[in-house]
């Protein structure tokens, strides 16, 4: 594709959607944890931020970018280390529920994102047409 | 789409929560039959939950994440209250046994049971505003 089409820069767009796409990933294993609050056995999960840098595919072209620790291995869950009650569950509700919204939170902060440069590029073309 | 299975997820705790509720209603509702089909007084029930694979982005990544499903009804096998009542066409030795229901354990049940519901239903406000909100980018 010709770049010069493209006045903005449109290459943050797929980080914008790999971080959304991640985002409503975490919220499904947040989901689940919630669901299963009165499973005997569960132990909550979650998804670690060096695996979100690996889901981003962050590339160190120079010597001081920041990598991820972990390559190149897809992102996987982890068990979170909380103490389980009398029926071998450590779900609490509350870190569940905190946790969900500030997830929706960050996925609505990436759309506030896409919405933006969509106005911008809308914004571009529409000017560019009155001259 | 991963919200649409996280919506999946919640939906099947709220159906296994519904049926805990259930049960426990049904057991309070019963905490004072003597009679039943298979004979004598009523046996306390109990929800089995257990953990269920479903089809999400993440069983590729990791098949480790999983929801809720009800494994089955059992009952209790805790002895039955044992109250004497000469009188009662279903004494047996002037003693006449009673459902092994405690009102106490149910309504604490049926409590954990809504607010766990609950949680569930807030889950999905959630991810409702979520994919709505995916669905005006743009606009």
């Amino acid at each position: 594709m010709d770049t010069r089409l493209f006045p903005v820069n449109t290459r943050l767009f797929p980080a914008i959607e790999d971080r959304m796409d991640w985002t409503a990933k975490r919220h499904q294993v947040l989901t689940a944890n919630v669901t299963n609050i009165d499973t005997p056995g569960y132990h909550t999960k979650d998804v670690s931020f060096a695996d979100q840098l690996q889901f981003l595919q962050l590339r160190a072209s120079n010597g001081k970018h920041i990598t991820s620790p972990l390559g190149d291995s897809r992102m996987s869950l982890y068990e979170v280390q909380t103490d389980p009650d009398i029926k071998d569950n450590s779900v609490s509700l509350d870190r569940e529920m905190t946790e969900l919204a500030k997830n929706g939170l960050m996925y609505l902060t990436m759309i506030q994102f896409v919405s933006q440069k969509i106005k911008t590029l809308r914004s571009a073309i529409n000017e560019g047409n009155r001259g | 789409m991963s919200l649409f299975s996280a919506m999946n997820i919640s939906a099947g705790g709220l159906t296994a929560e519904r049926r805990r509720f259930e049960v426990a209603y049904v057991n309070m509702i019963n905490s004072s039959t003597t009679r039943t089909p298979e004979g004598g007084p009523y046996r306390r029930k109990d929800v089995v939950f257990q953990t269920t694979t479903f089809d999400g982005v993440m069983q590729e990544a990791d098949g480790r994440l999983q929801g809720v499903e009800v494994a089955g009804v059992v009952d209790d096998m805790s002895p039955f209250e044992r109250v004497y009542d000469p009188g009662h066409p279903d004494a047996v030795d002037d003693y006449v046994s009673y459902p092994n229901v405690k009102a106490s354990e149910e309504m604490m049940n049926m409590m954990a049971a809504s607010r766990s519901y609950e949680a569930n239903i807030a889950a999905i406000g959630i991810l409702k505003t979520m994919i709505n909100r995916t669905l005006d980018i743009g606009k």
